[in-house]
């Protein structure tokens, strides 16, 4: 059918990568594993959920943005999907040998680079352009790096979108609507760096005329 | 020129009934439950707080036209962020914004966007307050809020300030940088 998008697992790229280093075998049972996973619950709630999205918007998705209008639920079910997959991943050396991922956060975003800050480690600088691509050039976008060791002086390095997947369930006291709490209204240095220039103009994209 | 089929009035204590019943949340996300609890049953009194009054606190209400049925709820108040040397930024906190479950991802007949309308009509309000409102504007949203997030971003709120916690982001409206190279 015109315009149908077809989902499969991201450890299709594995059985490929796989593939092409000459372990077929390796290869074919990723394959497999790929299949099951696609087969599973998680997958075909996500596919589900996708279904009621635009062309545009399913893409989207796939590219790594969530669409501001998309349901609550897809975030989760990509979650459930990552973490399905990453469980296998990790149990499996032939591929966490495979590439190495470096995952974090951006803290920084400069004219050429951005800086990407593990979780509890240290920070890389990575090209601004990358970041660009993976649609993650933005400060506090998870980004991942995965790096394919073609020998010891050379690797190919694949900067992709990544999500947070872990479950953090304890949302401890902080209330966003706590007038009193100091943790609102207090700036870093950082932040005041960032509010020291001229506030753009604002945006009004829809006219509106308020009764009082 | 046909009016919209929308309307935005501000709110007040007369709402509390209204407000009360607001349903906006999927049962089974916590941070959109929050959202929710809060309008329902602590926004008129945030609103309407005495010792508030200086804040400039703003209700608003987005209402369908034909109906009267509530879509919408919005609020924004004025603040000033403090920084640990003593400096000081005026600026406007979006306390909240919340499309009615019923109406979240809908477009009217003449094509806008319910959460359109209602972030147009926060920065409407917020660009027309008397004295003049600080043209910086940020929101607190949950990490998980992918939908809310991007809203903001739609709506200039572009930049990361540090996090109140964990789980949130402070989201605030794009600066032109005094370092930064304009040619």
């Amino acid at each position: 059918m015109a315009g149908q998008m077809t989902l499969f697992s991201s450890l299709n790229v594995e059985s490929a990568r796989l593939a092409r280093l000459g372990n077929s075998a390796e290869a074919a049972r990723v394959a497999c594993a790929a299949e099951e996973l696609e087969a599973g619950p998680e997958f075909a709630e996500l596919r589900h959920i996708m279904s009621y999205l635009s062309g545009y918007d399913a893409q989207q998705v796939v590219d790594g943005v969530m669409p501001e209008d998309a349901p609550a639920e897809l975030a989760e079910a990509l979650k459930a999907v990552a973490r399905r997959t990453e469980q296998w991943r990790t149990s499996e050396l032939t591929l966490t040998t495979l590439a190495e991922v470096i995952t974090g956060r951006i803290a920084e975003v400069h004219k050429g680079y951005v800086v990407l800050v593990r979780v509890g480690g240290p920070a890389t600088m990575v090209p601004r352009w990358m970041a660009v691509a993976a649609q993650r050039d933005t400060v506090g976008s998870l980004l991942a790096l995965v790096m394919d060791k073609l020998d010891d002086g050379r690797a190919v390095v694949e900067a992709v979108p990544a999500i947070d997947v872990d479950d953090h369930t304890g949302t401890g006291r902080f209330s966003p609507f706590g007038r009193g709490d100091p943790r609102i209204l207090s700036i870093t240095e950082a932040d005041e760096l960032l509010l020291a220039g001229e506030p753009q103009p604002l945006r009004i994209l829809v006219p509106v005329l308020i009764e009082e | 020129m046909s009016e919209p089929d929308w309307r935005i009035r501000s709110g007040g204590l007369a709402d509390r009934g209204l407000l009360s019943s607001f349903d906006c949340a999927n049962p089974a996300v916590e941070f959109e439950v929050e959202v929710e609890r809060f309008i329902r049953t602590q926004l008129i009194d945030w609103a309407s707080a005495p010792g508030a009054a200086g804040d400039d606190p703003r209700l608003l209400l987005a209402l369908v036209r034909a109906t009267g049925e509530l879509f919408g709820v919005a609020a924004h108040e004025r603040v000033i962020f403090q920084g640990s040397d003593g400096n000081q930024f005026n600026a406007t906190k979006l306390e909240v914004a919340a499309i009615a479950r019923a109406w979240q991802g809908c477009c009217f007949r003449t094509g806008e966007r319910t959460s359109d309308v209602l972030m147009s009509a926060v920065m409407a309000d917020v660009s027309a307050r008397v004295p003049p409102r600080d043209s910086r504007v940020f929101g607190i949203v949950h990490k998980d809020n992918q939908r809310s997030i991007a809203l903001c971003r739609r709506y200039g709120l572009m930049e990361e300030m540090s996090s109140p916690d964990l789980n949130y982001l402070r989201l605030v409206t794009a600066h032109r940088s005094p370092f930064r190279d304009h040619n």
